[in-house]
Order: structure tokens, then C-alpha cells, then sequence
């Protein structure tokens, strides 16, 4: 029998819970007595309720590996059969968990901002310290005494073992894709707390800005990441031939990520001509409350969605959390309301300040369209008493004219000259990517494309070309100066303005994920039940299932397809091999069979060929088949690394200097 | 008119057509989502909806020529109706899940063009339901 | 044993919150080391922003005369930086 430390996790999240008031009283106590003794108390306070977050949570952890399923949380995630890395999963799988996760990493963050700032920042620090205390206290309050994950399985029940995790999250991106988002969500604290420390000791000027622009960097790539390993996991495995279904659940993912492209490109004005103070608080306070509200989307069950937990009492409370904080930094936000004039005003158009003042309200305006369509049946019901939906074609046809808008800008707005452009210099950056555009628009007419397609690579080709010239340029000129060679100027280049380079580098990748998405307008997709030996087509491709296989395997029962393809006039294509599986078919309680749908893919850069085998008739040997062509759709993955790969540019730690 | 009054302006006006285009956006694509018992007793005048509600157990029949085809009976409370669906179905879909279903609602009855399964029972069970662990009672 | 180690952590949490509250107040002697880091981390901020004006021009983003200025008043900034620098190294 091995000893549960239970008790341990859950004394040590308590106590956290003490400490992180304590923290906040002694803290609060140096700010009125001026006593640094109070302050480096209430500091050690904070580090010791971050080590004890840490500490509850690798005690289940442990619980977890161990299948103490005298927990009721362990029962209701893991089974003796469960694999390790599932087990370990299963912190995050469930809303106790999960909870208890989310603290975990606010504690980690909360541990790297005081070490960073141990010795600067004094006069922040003390805010900063405090708010974070009262974040962290909101969730510690939850995990302690509303969702308690080390709260034992009723008495009088034994369990031997318990129920496992669903095998559709068992895969490694569904491992990890929802701690890539939290740690997006969740970074979003910090921004946050040192915008509200800034506006408080009266600090208006850029200082917080260069302080949280890597966090906010680092937090924003985080959550594209998860948003991104949640469309691919979508895609390779649920079967439906899409990655995103505008699903409220991504929706509160979308939301604040729209919000937070906004801040990291406005913040660059406020750095740069010391403009736009009152915009960016207004952002940064918005993009937290609203990882807030996606945490509060997914865990109340408001929201109806294939993500959305059993409906339980943390609605208001988080609820009331997200007003709180609304309404407390807003209001601190109008107090300071008179520190935060500048002298710096827009001067021209054509300008870059206005650049990113239209790409800033662009992106709100679609942080609104989603934001209207998820909210659309609360709003209704509240409104007209029916519970009113709008699906995807709403968010799709909304969303198309304003993504194609944020596209353009990407052209236009990096090349622009701070303060105003000049007419020479306008034609001179724009002449070659409109020829190429138009020659492109030729093109594309010429072979027929139309519509928001016939833009959308227009676009594609005239944001491209921008780019590829800004490298150029930027080459070209470090040639002329320091006479380097080419490749050596490229790296230099790259080296010295990581930012604005890595920054062209996300615009490029978000270019390929446009060509990605405008595939989708070609999409075609079959559904069919045949039998061995029986054909059918699809947009010029010939499928031929040639024979159905049975394996056995450790956890699961498979027929496997074996689908020939041809692409009619050429020749073979490919072989598909699509499963069928029943996990816990050795159950003689058939409601425990548990069927799922192994899809395959041919991938290649102009489409992917996607098949799921969707039924199986042992007694009529009838197996029906999803076929679906889906062109560029890789062009969204690879778009993905690139974008990934710029951000790490942007991220780079300068080279210290000895 | 200074730069920063056509600045200004040219925003609002912006935001204004975009803010018209998305509230204007859900017009046709909205879909009632309704309880069994309000579809089947009240009158409305579009055709579209969405419905909630738990698999009958035992009332789900698959076509013997198409294995696409099937009928199921969906339970709200008191309240049923028999659905249509020809489509894949979801790999949840089974007794006693809880689904989502949006298509059309003729002669009383319902056919379906999408469904969407959100089958807690098993994972997010009752601790005491014998079917989803292993029990012993002490 | 758990009951020992849960008794164990918190009494050392305890110490380790409490401790500074027992010493008496002294002044903060890293105060003006670290001052000192933040004004050498400004000034190298400074350096980076004159190369970045630089790189605009050359690549046509800042007319001649916003790069002049910009300059100037950069080059004001890291001068009187630099001045604090000296006078906190004399200082120590």
C-alpha cells in the first residue's frame, strides 16, 4: 500500500492561502509605515506561497501517478491502465485540476518577476508583488474551498480502479496543448499587474512598457501556440475535416490573443513617440479580463461546446472576479486620467503611428465580431427570452472582409515613415509590390479566381513582396555602409533589430496561414457506405476500398481500411489506411465500448486528401467512409512554425555586454 | 480640416461600418435553440433550429441499406421527438448521450443536419454510477 | 511522518516570513549598486535606440531632418545619463 501524501497537498494549499494574505497585509502595511522590514517580510511571504502552490500541486501530481483513487479527483481522470504521460495530463484534464494548475503557474511567474526584480524597480515592486498576491488569492480561494482536488471519494466507497482519461485527449497535443494555452492565459497577469503598479505609484511614462514587453511577447506566443496545437489536435482528430469550428471555447481562446496583437503593436508607438499611454492601459487591462473570462467561458459551463466542463458554482464567482477587476482598474485608469496626456499627436495619415492606429482598431473591431457571436445567445436569451445561435457561417462571412482588411495593413503599415510618409518616398516603397500585386491579379483572373479568393491572394502576394523587399532594403543598406557580403548583412541585419525583423517574420507566416485559409474555399467532401471492392470519386481522385483488416491491439480492437487512390487520367496516388477502433472492447458491458475514428492523411503542399472511416456493419460488411480534399491546408501549419520562429527572433535575449 | 480631425473622423467611420457589418452579420443565420416541448407547442416563422437534449436508450436504428441513416429518439425532461440525421455521426454518439442537433423541424418531426455529441456521462461520471468504476461497498 | 513534515515546513515558513521583522532597520546598502545597474541598462537602451534612428533613415522610414533630431536629443539623454554614472562612481 503506498502512503497517500494527500494531506500534505492539501495543508500546503491552505497555508498558501494564509501566506498569500499574509503577503498582501505586510505589504500593504510597508506602503502605509514605510518599514522596508514589513516589505522584505511580505516578499518572503509571497515566495513561500508560491513554493507551497508548487508544492500542493506536485502532490498531486504524485497522487495522480500513483493512482491514489481515494481521491476523488484521480478516479474520476486516471485508471490503473492509464499511461504515464496521461496520468500526468490529468493535472490539467479536469476543472479541480486544472484550477489547482492555474495557480500553479501564476505561482511560477509570480517566483520569476520578484527574482528578476530583486534589486530594481523599488518603487513598483511592492504594487506589483501585492496585486499578483490578490490574483493568486482569488484562484487559492476556489481550489481551497470550491473545487478541492484533493477532496477524498465519498466514505463507504471503495474504488479499484477508475474510469481513465477519454482516448481522444489521449494524444500527445492534447497533452499539451492546454498548458501552452494557460501559460498564455495566465501570463497575462503580469502585464496586467505592472500596468495597474504603474498607474498607481504615478509612473506613467514607458518604464512599465520596457519592463513587460518580453513577458508579454513570451505570453502572447504561448497562447498562439496553444490556440494553434488546438486547431491541429481539431484537425487530426476529431475527425470533422476542419481545424476551427468557431466554438465558444476557442472563441475565449481567439479573444484575448486579437487583443493582445493589438497591445504588443501599439506599445511600440507608446515606446517610440510616447503616444497612445491611455490606449494601451485600456488594452492590457481588456486582454486580462478577457483570459479571465475564457478561463470562466470553460469552466462554467455557460456555454454549450464540445470543451466546457459539467456546469458548476464557479460562474459568479469568476464572474464577479471579472467585473471586480474591470471595475477597479478603470477606475483607477480615470483618476490618473490627467498624468496620462501627451504632447505627441498623430501628424499625418500616412504614417506609421497611423498604421498601427488602424491595425489597432482593426483588430478590436474582430475581438468584437467574435466577441458578439459567442455572446449572441446569452445576449439574446437575456434580451428576447429564446436562446438564440449563430454558427460558423456568421463568424466566417463577419470575420472574412475584416481578417482581409488586418492583411492588407501588414503590407502598408511597417513600411511607412514615423510622423508622415513623403510622396517620394511612398512611391518609391510601394511601386514594385503594386506591379507585382497587379500582375498577380492578372493572373488570378485568368484562371478564374473571384471574390474574397481572388483578394485574399492578392493580398498574399503583395504583403509578401513588401516584406521580401523590406530585407532588401535593410541588406542592401548595411552593404553600402559597412560594405559587408550578403549573407553576412542578412545576419547582421536579423542580429541587430531582432524586433523588426522577427516582426516581418510573423507577418510572413500569417501570410502563409491566409493562403491557408482561403483554401478552405475549395474544400469538397463526400460521405458514403460501400463495400469491399466497390469505388467511388471525388474531384478527379478514384477511391477504392480494397479490403478491411482486424488487429488486436493492447487497448483497443481496430478494423483497418485499406482505400486505394487514383487520381483519374494520372494514376495512383496513394494508400489510405483510415481506423475504425473500440477502446475497452474486452468489456462485456457494451456501454463501456468505446468506438473512435482513426483518421489518415495524404499530405501534400497543395492539398491534403483526409479520410475517416466513420461506421462498421459487421453483419452487412457496409463501411462508410468521410472523404474530404482539402487544398493549402498545410500552408496553415507551415505558416504556423514560421510564425513561431519569428516570435523566437523578436524574443532573443540581447547578448549581455561585459 | 487638420490631420487629426480626418484622422478621427476616418476611424469612426470605420468603426462604424464595421460595427453595422457584424451586427447586421447574424441576420439569416440565426437559429433558435429551443427546448423539445417549446418547438413542438409554439408557432415560428423560420424552419431552422436547435435542440438539446439526452438519446433515448434503445431508440437509436441505423438503416440496414445505409449505414449513414439513422433515427433516433431525443429526450428533454418529459418531452420527445423523433430526429433524422444522414451524416457521419460523431464517435460519442451513442445511448443515453447528450447531443445537440440544428436542422429543420417538419411534420412533427425533426431532421437534422448536424449533430454534436457532448457525452459527459462516462468521464465526467457520478461516483457511485457501478458502470463507470470499480466499485466495492464497504 | 506527514504530520512531522507538514509541521516541519510550516515552522520554517514561519522563521523565514518573521526573520526580518527581528533585525533592526538598516539602510539599504544594494540601493545604489543597483541604481547604478539601471542607469548602465538605459544607457546601453540609448545606444540601441541612436543605431535603430540610424537604420530607419537608411532604409528611407525618418526623414533627414526627424533623424537629426531624434539624434540630437538621444545623444542629450546618454550624455546626461553617462554624467549620472560618473558622479555615482566618484560617489562609491
Amino acid at each position: 500500500m503506498i502512503h497517500s501524501m494527500a494531506t500534505l497537498g492539501t495543508v500546503s494549499q491552505s497555508l498558501a492561502l494564509g501566506f498569500t494574505v499574509l503577503s498582501i497585509i505586510l505589504i500593504a502595511q510597508f506602503l502605509r509605515s514605510g518599514d522596508t522590514r514589513l516589505y522584505v517580510s511580505g516578499r518572503r511571504s509571497a515566495v513561500i506561497a508560491a513554493g507551497l502552490v508548487i508544492l500542493s500541486t506536485l502532490v498531486l501530481l504524485r497522487e495522480l501517478i500513483q493512482s491514489n483513487f481515494n481521491l476523488e479527483y484521480v478516479a474520476h481522470y486516471t485508471s490503473i491502465a492509464t499511461p504515464l504521460l496521461y496520468k500526468i495530463s490529468a493535472l490539467w484534464a479536469g476543472q479541480a485540476g486544472s484550477l489547482l494548475f492555474w495557480v500553479f503557474i501564476v505561482a511560477g511567474y509570480i517566483l520569476i518577476v520578484i527574482y528578476q526584480n530583486r534589486t530594481v524597480n523599488k518603487v513598483m515592486m511592492p504594487w506589483v508583488i501585492m496585486i499578483l498576491m490578490a490574483i493568486q488569492f482569488f484562484f487559492l480561494y476556489m481550489t481551497n474551498f470550491i473545487t478541492n482536488p484533493f477532496s477524498p471519494v465519498e466514505a463507504g466507497i471503495i474504488i479499484s480502479d477508475g474510469n481513465g482519461l477519454n482516448p481522444l485527449l489521449q494524444n500527445v497535443t492534447m497533452a499539451i496543448h492546454p498548458p501552452t494555452l494557460y501559460l498564455g492565459y495566465v501570463g497575462f497577469a503580469i502585464p496586467f499587474t505592472f500596468a495597474m503598479a504603474a498607474l498607481i505609484t504615478g509612473d506613467t511614462s514607458a518604464t512599465w512598457i520596457k519592463l513587460i514587453r518580453r513577458w508579454t511577447l513570451f505570453t502572447w506566443l504561448a497562447l498562439g501556440i496553444g490556440i494553434l496545437l488546438g486547431a491541429w489536435w481539431a484537425y487530426q482528430e476529431l475527425g470533422w475535416g476542419g481545424y476551427w469550428a468557431w466554438d465558444p471555447v476557442e472563441n475565449a481562446s481567439l479573444m484575448p490573443w486579437l487583443t493582445a496583437t493589438a497591445f504588443i503593436h501599439s506599445i511600440i508607438i507608446q515606446e517610440k513617440r510616447d503616444m497612445l499611454r491611455v490606449w494601451n492601459m485600456i488594452l492590457i487591462i481588456i486582454t486580462f479580463t478577457l483570459s479571465i473570462f475564457g478561463t470562466f467561458l470553460t469552466r462554467s459551463g455557460i456555454m454549450s461546446s464540445v470543451h466546457s466542463f459539467t456546469a458548476s458554482s464557479l460562474g459568479p464567482l469568476f464572474l464577479g472576479f471579472v467585473f471586480l477587476i474591470l471595475a477597479g482598474s478603470f477606475l483607477l485608469l480615470y483618476k490618473r486620467l490627467p498624468m496620462l496626456r501627451t504632447k505627441n499627436r498623430i501628424e499625418s495619415f500616412v504614417s506609421r503611428e497611423s498604421g498601427f492606429l488602424f491595425n489597432n482598431v482593426i483588430f478590436i473591431v474582430m475581438c468584437f465580431a467574435v466577441f458578439w457571436g459567442t455572446m449572441f445567445p446569452v445576449l439574446t436569451e437575456a434580451v428576447r427570452g429564446t436562446k438564440i445561435t449563430v454558427g460558423a457561417p456568421f463568424f466566417n462571412q463577419v470575420n472574412i472582409p475584416i481578417g482581409l482588411s488586418l492583411l492588407f495593413l501588414t503590407g502598408i503599415g511597417p513600411v511607412l515613415a514615423w510622423r508622415r510618409t513623403s510622396k517620394q518616398v511612398l512611391i518609391k516603397q510601394f511601386s514594385l509590390p503594386v506591379l507585382v500585386s497587379l500582375v498577380a491579379l492578372g493572373v488570378f483572373i485568368l484562371r478564374g479566381l473571384q471574390g474574397y479568393v481572388m483578394i485574399s491572394f492578392v493580398l498574399a502576394v503583395f504583403v509578401t513582396t513588401t516584406i521580401v523587399l523590406e530585407f532588401a532594403r535593410g541588406i542592401a543598406a548595411r552593404h553600402r555602409r559597412f560594405n559587408e557580403s550578403v549573407v553576412l548583412a542578412f545576419w547582421q541585419m536579423l542580429r541587430k533589430n531582432r524586433h523588426r525583423y522577427g516582426g516581418y517574420i510573423v507577418h510572413f507566416g500569417i501570410v502563409l496561414m491566409f493562403v491557408g485559409f482561403t483554401g478552405k474555399a475549395f474544400n469538397r467532401e463526400i460521405e458514403t457506405a460501400i463495400r469491399t471492392g466497390d469505388k467511388f470519386h471525388l474531384s478527379g481522385y478514384e477511391f477504392e476500398l480494397q479490403e478491411i483488416e482486424t488487429e488486436e491491439r493492447p487497448n483497443h480492437f481496430a478494423w483497418i481500411a485499406h482505400l486505394k487512390v487514383v487520381k483519374l487520367g494520372v494514376g495512383p496516388v496513394t494508400h489510405l489506411f483510415p481506423e475504425k477502433r473500440i477502446y475497452f472492447h474486452r468489456n462485456p458491458d457494451q456501454r463501456k465500448h468505446q468506438p473512435h475514428s482513426e483518421l489518415d492523411i495524404h499530405t501534400t503542399l497543395k492539398q491534403d486528401i483526409y479520410s475517416v472511416f466513420s461506421g462498421y456493419d459487421t453483419k452487412t460488411k457496409s463501411a462508410s467512409f468521410k472523404i474530404m480534399i482539402n487544398p493549402l491546408v498545410s500552408w496553415v501549419w507551415i505558416g504556423s512554425y514560421i510564425f513561431v520562429l519569428g516570435t523566437l527572433i523578436a524574443l532573443w535575449p540581447n547578448r549581455r555586454k561585459k | 480640416m487638420n490631420n487629426r480631425s480626418k484622422i478621427t473622423i476616418t476611424v469612426v467611420v470605420v468603426v462604424t461600418l464595421f460595427f453595422i457589418w457584424i451586427i447586421s452579420g447574424t441576420q439569416g443565420k440565426e437559429v433558435p435553440f429551443l427546448s423539445i416541448e417549446e418547438l413542438v407547442t409554439g408557432e415560428y416563422d423560420q424552419d431552422r433550429f436547435r435542440l438539446g437534449g439526452n438519446v433515448q436508450a434503445g431508440s437509436i436504428q441505423i438503416a440496414e441499406d445505409d449505414l449513414l441513416k439513422v433515427e433516433f429518439i431525443l429526450k428533454q425532461g418529459e418531452s420527445i421527438i423523433k430526429v433524422h440525421y444522414y451524416k457521419t455521426r460523431p464517435d460519442l454518439f451513442a445511448d443515453y448521450c447528450e447531443v445537440i442537433v440544428e436542422g429543420e423541424y417538419r411534420n412533427n418531426e425533426f431532421y437534422a443536419d448536424n449533430l454534436m455529441t457532448k457525452c459527459a456521462s462516462r468521464y465526467e461520471g457520478d461516483l457511485r454510477d457501478k458502470n463507470s468504476y470499480n466499485l466495492d461497498e464497504i | 511522518m506527514e504530520l512531522l513534515l507538514i509541521f516541519l515546513i510550516f515552522i520554517s515558513s514561519v522563521i523565514f516570513v518573521a526573520q526580518p521583522l527581528f533585525q533592526p532597520a538598516v539602510l539599504d546598502t544594494s540601493k545604489t549598486k543597483a541604481e547604478l545597474a539601471a542607469l548602465e541598462s538605459e544607457k546601453l537602451s540609448l545606444y540601441h535606440q541612436i543605431k535603430q534612428v540610424e537604420m530607419e533613415r537608411d532604409l528611407s522610414l525618418l526623414s533627414e531632418e526627424d533623424y537629426q533630431s531624434a539624434r540630437q536629443r538621444l545623444k542629450l539623454e546618454a550624455s546626461q545619463v553617462i554624467g549620472r554614472i560618473n558622479i555615482m562612481k566618484v560617489k562609491r
